[in-house]
């Protein structure tokens, strides 16, 4: 019943190596499904939430947000995928792997989004952001997981790149937070 | 696989049914007297900047909401704003206006038709206010709590043309609905000829809503210039997230019996069915 990015955000090793023994879609079109459809749930979720409406016109208003998120999520993934010759799977399939551990990340998008519509003026930005905590928390067991049985990494250079991919997204996510809230002394209590 | 098509034509169901749904209310603009009566919002955040939606988007959104005009203000910056200015829309539907929320950390500032940035993080407030009025801008107390007070001196409390008298800050922090009033009546105490905005704001990134809390004004013509000068003469009501007026008294009882018709609640079940299907469909396509 559930999909297989579900089973893989609740055993992230197992999950992986039952892929690569199954054999993974390698083709770069299922790749690029697999990003228009994080991109398209973004648009649809921040336009939605921000007009208190769904339509077409509400989703197309929110896309170039969601395609600014995912055009920095590609970047990070080259950086993590990229550099490892080790991997056990070309490329294509590396990045259709990795972009199946989405869900941490889509569920937060979905209860941030859920409690705009549901809070309204009270809603606080701060502590939205603030809980992106545990989504975080979350993608790294994944990106470790990764990093061991996708990339062919001990566990002890899996768990370093969790920790650099983690410092890069915030660095990433933080500075545009930073440029687009007035500067770095926004971000201080 | 099964289950995630299912779920995405819940998706596309919910979206179809929600763009049938929605519907642009026609709006007639009220006069009063010699004035007509506009509903603006001047501290709206766009993408990219920390706002959600685009220049195009918060315009058509703008009109669903019975505005007239709203100012793009980023955080020192004017990147959205830029990009409406570039490359801009028809001539139709509401103002839109360029502006800043000029951000420093010991106050926050409106600027509404200006040109270039003000770096607010490294000015003090009465530069700001100098440096918005050289670029023939005006210049509003943003959400003005007691935090920022230290800011404002009175010299720059009597250059300034308003303050946020209305913004959802009120209902979020204890103290901030006070804090609002009392440094609204201290412009006015404050400002030469007794004209000081009060001005009504959505500060809308994710939530409220666009237009949630709003600026009544009495323009002589709706245009960027109409709306400045009113602004500069005081002539404005703020509203908020509740509906209730705040501003000159005399003036508040001239917008009750002239005030525009906000956003109109259409086909509101089918709204909500479309907002249900979309919200169960994404869910679905994400765990199934």
């Amino acid at each position: 019943m559930l999909s297989t990015d579900t089973h893989l955000a609740l055993h992230p090793r197992a999950t992986y190596a039952a892929l690569l023994a199954t054999g993974v879609d390698g083709r770069w079109s299922t790749f690029g499904l697999r990003v228009a459809h994080v991109t398209v749930l973004n648009a649809i979720l921040a336009g939605t939430a921000v007009t208190q409406r769904a339509s077409l016109g509400t989703a197309a208003g929110a896309l170039g947000a969601a395609v600014f998120a995912t055009f920095i999520q590609l970047l990070v993934s080259a950086a993590v995928i990229l550099p490892f010759r080790s991997r056990t799977s070309p490329a294509s399939a590396a990045f259709s792997l990795f972009w199946a551990a989405h869900l941490p990340w889509s569920l937060w998008v979905v209860a941030t989004m859920s409690w705009a519509i549901i809070a309204g003026p009270s809603f606080s930005l701060y502590n939205a952001v603030v809980s992106a905590v545990i989504a975080s928390g979350w993608t790294a067991v994944l990106v470790t997981a990764f990093g061991q049985v996708v990339l062919g990494l001990t566990a002890r250079h899996a768990r370093l790149l969790a920790t650099a991919h983690l410092l890069l997204v915030w660095t990433i996510v933080l500075s545009y937070i930073a440029w687009a809230s007035g500067g770095w002394f926004q971000l201080l209590p | 696989m099964r289950g995630r098509r299912l779920c995405w034509l819940l998706v596309l169901a919910g979206l179809v049914i929600g763009t049938f749904a929605d519907a642009v209310p026609h709006r007639d603009i009220p006069r009063a007297g010699e004035y007509l009566v506009l509903a603006g919002d001047f501290h709206v955040h766009a993408f990219p900047g920390d706002g959600t939606l685009h220049p195009w988007a918060l315009r058509a959104e703008a009109a669903r909401q019975g505005l007239d005009v709203y100012a793009i203000t980023g955080h020192n910056n004017r990147a959205a704003a830029r990009l409406w200015e570039r490359f801009g829309g028809s001539a139709g539907g509401p103002l839109v206006m360029s502006g800043e929320e000029i951000t420093n950390p010991g106050y926050h500032m409106i600027a509404v038709g200006t040109s270039r940035v003000v770096r607010g993080d490294s000015v003090p407030a009465a530069a700001a206010v100098a440096d918005v009025h050289a670029q023939g801008g005006v210049a509003i107390a943003a959400h003005p709590v007691r935090r920022f007070w230290n800011a404002y001196d009175d010299g720059v409390v009597a250059q300034l043309d308003g303050s946020e008298a209305a913004h959802p800050d009120a209902k979020r922090f204890a103290g901030a609905a006070e804090a609002f009033d009392a440094f609204f009546a201290r412009g006015r105490a404050r400002a030469a000829d007794g004209s000081f905005a009060a001005i009504g704001s959505s500060d809308v990134h994710i939530a409220p809503r666009l237009g949630a809390s709003r600026t009544y004004l009495l323009v002589r013509e709706r245009s960027a210039a109409g709306v400045l000068e009113a602004i500069r003469a005081g002539r404005t009501v703020g509203s908020d997230v509740d509906g209730t007026l705040h501003g000159d008294p005399g003036l508040v009882r001239l917008i009750e019996g002239h005030r525009p018709a906000g956003p109109v609640a259409t086909h509101q079940f089918w709204r909500w069915a479309a907002l249900a299907l979309t919200w169960a469909g994404v869910l679905g396509t994400v765990l199934l």
